[in-house]
């Protein structure tokens, strides 16, 4: 369940992503369609999506963020981490990224990354195509 | 240690920023103390530290770290953030994805990443995280005037006297690759320079990058015991191997002199013989011993490992003293160098044994100290090379 794209905000950031990478459809189709709910993030950079937590449907600390590592490239990058929990801070744990060609990208593994982001990043669940290093600076 | 909502960090604290291996991840503090303030570096991120008995509260304009067990309270300063952070260099590039201070010093993660990372399977030190802040906290490519600008700043407006460069696994050309970084800051900013990096077989290198102006060394080689080596440090046993370490630090420890070495090591994954093991041979070679307590941060592999225990710590910073004053390495003698991320050795001055020996040691850090301060001046103003950078190249 995808909420938070009903207001202007969402919305906007939502279609200006889509139409910046037309493969993301894919997974926000998936995520929409996930029994666990989960939010976008209309000021990150890239589409961000935080797993809401199930007691108080606020955003928790995982996101996944999808994003084009470089403009002259095909290459797309789904990045995990946990955000900080201090107040103003911008520190961002990397627990990996996914990189995928926009026509390569299958639904079954789209379901994997859900998971994941639902279960809180639990290492039992993590991709088996799971990079932890990347040579690209990741937007905030 | 947990923190009060009192505690208003975005205007009185350093942002909490995790770079390098990820050990930065927590709040900087001042410990004010008789014999000198501790400085470092607290773990507020992680799972375990929601379970501290510490809790930071702001108590009027200062800061006060409370024991919930016995309700002591013990002042301690926040060391605010410096304004250079949110500068940006000539290119554009914000200074603290460049560099930031840990403590006193300059920390600056020159390489892409380390390549361990980028092994099949990964080949990454257990605990580091190294690869997963490159590119996300940091930017991933250094560019040489960045770092200059970023070390000026810091000199000018933060008074730092120590820049430490670091990377990972760099294929073995570790050293070729911080050169002209050593020699730019050597001759551009003028501090020391000091250089954390893989160990070389080829020590004629070390040589070289003392030409170029580095002043020290650090080799982390972590753990003492061989199995634990083998176990969570993958890709240094495969690549260079324990020896390496061992032989780079002797080789470095002669040519530069007692104290101006070190050899970093993890307490409290091994056993804690194996770490009294590591600080005395580590003080036996001139060197002196920087020990980490480890720290299970997020996102690493060894998240989920046990945190050491107070009680098995702290013997191990007892020993650090004894050692250093048993073989006369000289501790806290270079100018405002305080490290947030480990325990330094002269901070262990106040777990010493009172008695001759100990009036004896001090007595000497004293006159060292004194006598010192005119080679630190020089060292500390910019001047040139004795070598280029070309030197580090074979030549054949």
């Amino acid at each position: 369940m995808l909420t938070g794209v009903a207001d202007t905000e969402g919305r906007a950031k939502l279609d200006h992503e889509l139409s910046r990478n037309p493969a993301f459809a894919g997974v926000v189709d998936a995520v929409s369609d996930a029994a666990e709910a989960f939010s976008i993030d209309p000021r990150a950079g890239g589409l961000e999506f935080a797993s809401l937590e199930a007691a108080t449907s606020v955003p928790s600390r995982c996101r996944m963020k999808l994003f084009r590592p470089r403009e002259e490239k095909d290459r797309l990058c789904a990045f995990f981490f946990k955000k900080s929990n201090i107040a103003g801070s911008r520190d961002r744990f990397s627990y990996g990224a996914v990189e995928f060609l926009p026509d390569r990208l299958r639904p079954e593994e789209i379901r994997t990354w859900i998971a994941w982001l639902a279960s809180g990043l639990d290492p039992a669940l993590r991709p088996s195509n799971l990079k932890r290093a990347f040579l690209y600076t990741i937007p905030e | 240690m947990r923190l009060d909502p009192s505690c208003d960090l975005v205007d009185d604290a350093r942002q909490v920023s995790r770079t390098r291996a990820g050990l930065g991840s927590g709040l900087e503090i001042v410990i004010p103390g008789p014999l000198k303030d501790i400085w470092t570096n607290v773990p507020v991120e992680e799972d375990f530290a929601a379970r501290s008995p510490y809790l930071l509260v702001k108590d009027g304009p200062g800061y006060e770290i409370r024991d919930g067990r016995s309700g002591e309270g013990y002042s301690v300063r926040i060391p605010p953030e410096p304004r250079w952070y949110g500068a940006h260099t000539s290119r554009g590039t914000e200074m603290r994805r460049v560099g930031v201070l840990q403590g006193t010093y300059l920390g600056i993660y020159i390489s892409n990443a380390c390549l361990y990372w980028y092994s099949n399977p990964p080949q990454n030190c257990r605990f580091c995280t190294t690869g997963s802040n490159v590119g996300v906290n940091e930017m991933a490519e250094k560019h040489l005037d960045d770092v200059v600008e970023v070390a000026r700043a810091a000199k000018e407006e933060s008074g730092v006297t120590f820049v430490h460069f670091n990377s990972g696994y760099q294929a073995g050309r570790d050293l070729e690759q911080a050169a002209p970084y050593v020699q730019a800051v050597k001759e551009r900013v003028g501090a020391l320079v000091g250089v954390q990096l893989m160990p070389t077989r080829d020590l004629w290198k070390y040589d070289q990058l003392i030409d170029l102006g580095a002043d020290h060394f650090s080799f982390c080689y972590e753990f003492h015991n061989p199995e634990y080596f083998a176990r969570y440090l993958p890709g240094k046993q495969k690549t260079v191997g324990q020896e390496t370490f061992f032989r780079a630090l002797e080789y470095t420890a002669k040519l530069l002199g007692k104290g101006a070495v070190s050899g970093e090591i993890i307490a409290g994954v091994e056993p804690v013989e194996d770490t009294l093991r590591a600080i005395d041979y580590i003080t036996s070679v001139g060197a002196f011993p920087t020990v980490c307590v480890f720290r299970p941060v997020i996102g690493a592999d060894m998240e989920s490992h046990p945190v050491p225990r107070y009680e098995d710590m702290r013997p191990v910073f007892e020993h650090v003293y004894q050692a250093c004053k048993r073989n006369g390495i000289p501790i806290g003698v270079a100018p405002n160098i305080e490290v947030s991320l480990i325990c330094q050795p002269d901070d262990t001055r106040y777990l010493a044994p009172p008695g001759p020996t100990t009036w004896i040691y001090e007595t000497q850090l004293k006159l060292m100290r004194k006598v010192a301060r005119p080679l630190f001046r020089r060292k500390l103003a910019p001047r040139r090379a004795r070598a280029g950078v070309a030197a580090l190249e074979p030549a054949c």
